[in-house]
């Protein structure tokens, strides 16, 4: 059953500039643009200097001209978010003293870039995220372990296994992905409506 | 009072598993009232009664053997099932100790433990292990040494770290659980692992607990009880195999329901561990069939009223809603309506 309330997922605080940092690191996916564009204008009208020391990773999104105009110094465009995950882990490969992350996007995209965070031992205070765009999940199958991407609807149909998934509330940072678990275990071929509820 | 092993009884398949007449009347009934809702029952766990379940730290009763095995068959088929992390080392080697310095204290005639400094021979003679070991040298060992332990016990195992005021799930031995999963749960918080449980969030009984159990002490070690239903006694009821044992709750009917329908305890106790001061939680599960619980009339009449008026929050959680009604009506006529007396003693 789907309880309501989703305890086990973060809550992230809004993001803000902080000039305090000497170096700013912003990922960012589609809509996640806007946010960022507003914290680099507060950043601008705070300390224009900062924005030499802003680095911006990011996946289009029709927004991404809008950096080129943004006079960051350092904005990377990049195809998809694996490619933009891997640059994440060689920024963090190396020394993040005096840096501030800041993350923009859907919640599976800002999920994936605290999955990394966690393993590097980043306190997840020590990145600021906001959430905007699509609420599609990424579905762990608890009996294949397999991960599915991008459900929309409440129940799915595992990648791995094959079986239809009940998509369940209970969120694993570790994993960056919600649980899923056999809808129709108890009465094979007893699925539920199927409706789009991730949106 | 040492209890007689029953080496094969089996928890799948066949389904061999009973309960003595001994074994019913220390059974740890979960119900002090005819009704049932969460709160904070958390209590010392002190030495109870002689014969008791709590009698002694870690129960070891007639299911030890069986049990033992019945791990070992889960862990072959599924090693995740029992995982650590790297900085949890610490941790292990204090459960450790505290497990065996508990075993061979209170059944000398089944654990043997001498020590000479670093040098530790255990001997566990119903399981016939006899191991000379280095403590603190992991090499020393045929397994990490909270592996190699709860091999050897009854009931699961999570260690928690505490920082950053929470407890993390950062190590454990996860086989016999009422449907969690530990490789999901791994590295969560107090909060985020106790996420699915209705009602009690709202209630603030996990902001009271966290509370109390970041506060644990060395020495003073605590209990409470946890109680759901199963089908069948089946120890390994995890998500990961509900595909395998969640056909078995729609099989239940108010005929076979009091053979079929179990209900299962947790005696779950809590330790703060010397050096590492990590918290280890024992969730120890006891099953009996409605049948065997029927023996004690106070018994079925509490059962019987728990079950027809629990919250339904309650009943969509712990998986009852297929089965609660046939379970209420097998129940039906050992309760003639006639008080119970507080308390769980058998009356
Ligand atoms: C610190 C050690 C503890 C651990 C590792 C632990 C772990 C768990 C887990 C994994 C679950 C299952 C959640 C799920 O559905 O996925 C659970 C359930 C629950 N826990 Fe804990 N717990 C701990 C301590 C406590 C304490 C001290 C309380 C005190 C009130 C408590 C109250 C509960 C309750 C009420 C449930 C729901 C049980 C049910 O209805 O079957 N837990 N716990």
């Amino acid at each position: 059953m789907l309880v309501t309330g989703i305890k086990s997922k973060p809550v992230y605080a809004p993001l803000q500039a902080d000039i305090r940092g000497r170096y700013h690191l912003m990922l960012g996916m589609g809509v996640g643009a806007a946010p960022l564009l507003r914290v680099i204008a507060e950043m601008r009208a705070a300390s224009e200097a900062s924005l030499k020391y802003t680095r911006v990773l990011y996946v289009p999104g029709a927004e991404a001209e809008q950096f080129k105009t943004a006079a960051v110094s350092d904005v990377q465009i990049f195809a998809g978010t694996p490619a933009l995950l891997e640059s994440f882990r060689q920024v963090l490969a190396q020394s993040l003293m005096g840096t501030r992350l800041y993350v923009a996007g859907p919640e599976s995209f800002i999920g994936l870039v605290m999955k990394i965070a966690l393993e590097f031992n980043l306190n997840k205070d020590e990145i600021r995220a906001e959430e905007c765009g699509s609420l599609a999940r990424r579905i762990y199958c608890i009996h294949c372990r397999a991960t599915t991407e991008e459900v929309r609807t409440n129940i799915v149909r595992c990648v791995g296994c094959e079986r239809w998934l009940l998509v369940r509330d209970h969120y694993s940072r570790r994993l960056a992905a919600y649980m899923g678990v056999m809808v129709d275990a108890e009465a094979p071929g007893e699925l539920p409506l199927l409706k789009e509820v991730f949106l | 009072m040492s209890a007689v092993f029953k080496p094969h009884e089996t928890f799948r398949d066949d389904f061999t598993y009973a309960n003595s007449p001994q074994a019913i009347r220390r059974f740890p009934l979960p119900f002090p009232e005819d009704n049932y809702m969460y709160s904070v029952n958390i209590e010392p766990h002190m030495p109870g009664p002689a014969g008791s379940v709590t009698e002694f730290a870690f129960d070891v009763d007639e299911h030890y053997v069986a049990e033992c095995r019945e791990r070992a068959i889960v862990l072959a088929a599924e090693p995740l099932r029992y995982q650590a992390l790297p900085h949890m080392m610490s941790s292990q080697w204090d459960c450790m100790e505290l497990i065996m310095d508990s075993l061979a204290r209170d059944y000398p005639e089944h654990f043997s433990l001498a020590k000479q400094g670093n040098r530790w021979h255990w001997i566990n003679r119903p399981l016939e292990i006899d191991q000379h070991f280095t403590f603190g040298d992991a090499a020393s060992l045929p397994r990490e040494p909270l592996d190699y332990i709860t091999r050897q016990a009854q009931g699961d195992f999570v260690v928690m770290d505490q920082r950053e005021g929470d407890l993390w799930t950062e190590a454990g031995m996860v086989t016999t659980q009422a449907d969690w999963s530990l490789d999901f749960d791994m590295g969560m918080t107090f909060k985020e692992w106790h996420g699915p449980v209705p009602l009690a969030h709202e209630l603030q009984v996990f902001d009271r607990a966290l509370k109390f159990l970041l506060n644990l002490r060395l020495g003073a070690p605590v209990r409470r009880l946890n109680w759901t239903m199963t089908i069948n006694p089946r120890l390994d009821t995890s998500p990961e195999n509900y595909p395998f044992w969640g056909p078995d709750r729609a099989s239940v009917t108010a005929q076979n329901a009091g053979d079929r329908v179990h209900l299962r305890v947790e005696l779950q106790g809590l330790w703060r561990l010397p050096r590492s001061n990590a918290v280890v939680f024992g969730i120890r599960c006891y099953l009996i069939s409605l049948r065997e619980l029927a023996t004690v009339p106070k018994w079925a009449r509490r059962v019987h009223r728990v079950l027809r008026h629990l919250h339904p929050a309650l009943i969509d959680y712990k998986g009852l809603t297929r089965y609660r009604e046939a379970a209420v009506a097998w129940l039906a006529p050992f309760d003639d309506g006639s008080p119970t007396t507080p308390g769980t003693a058998s009356e």
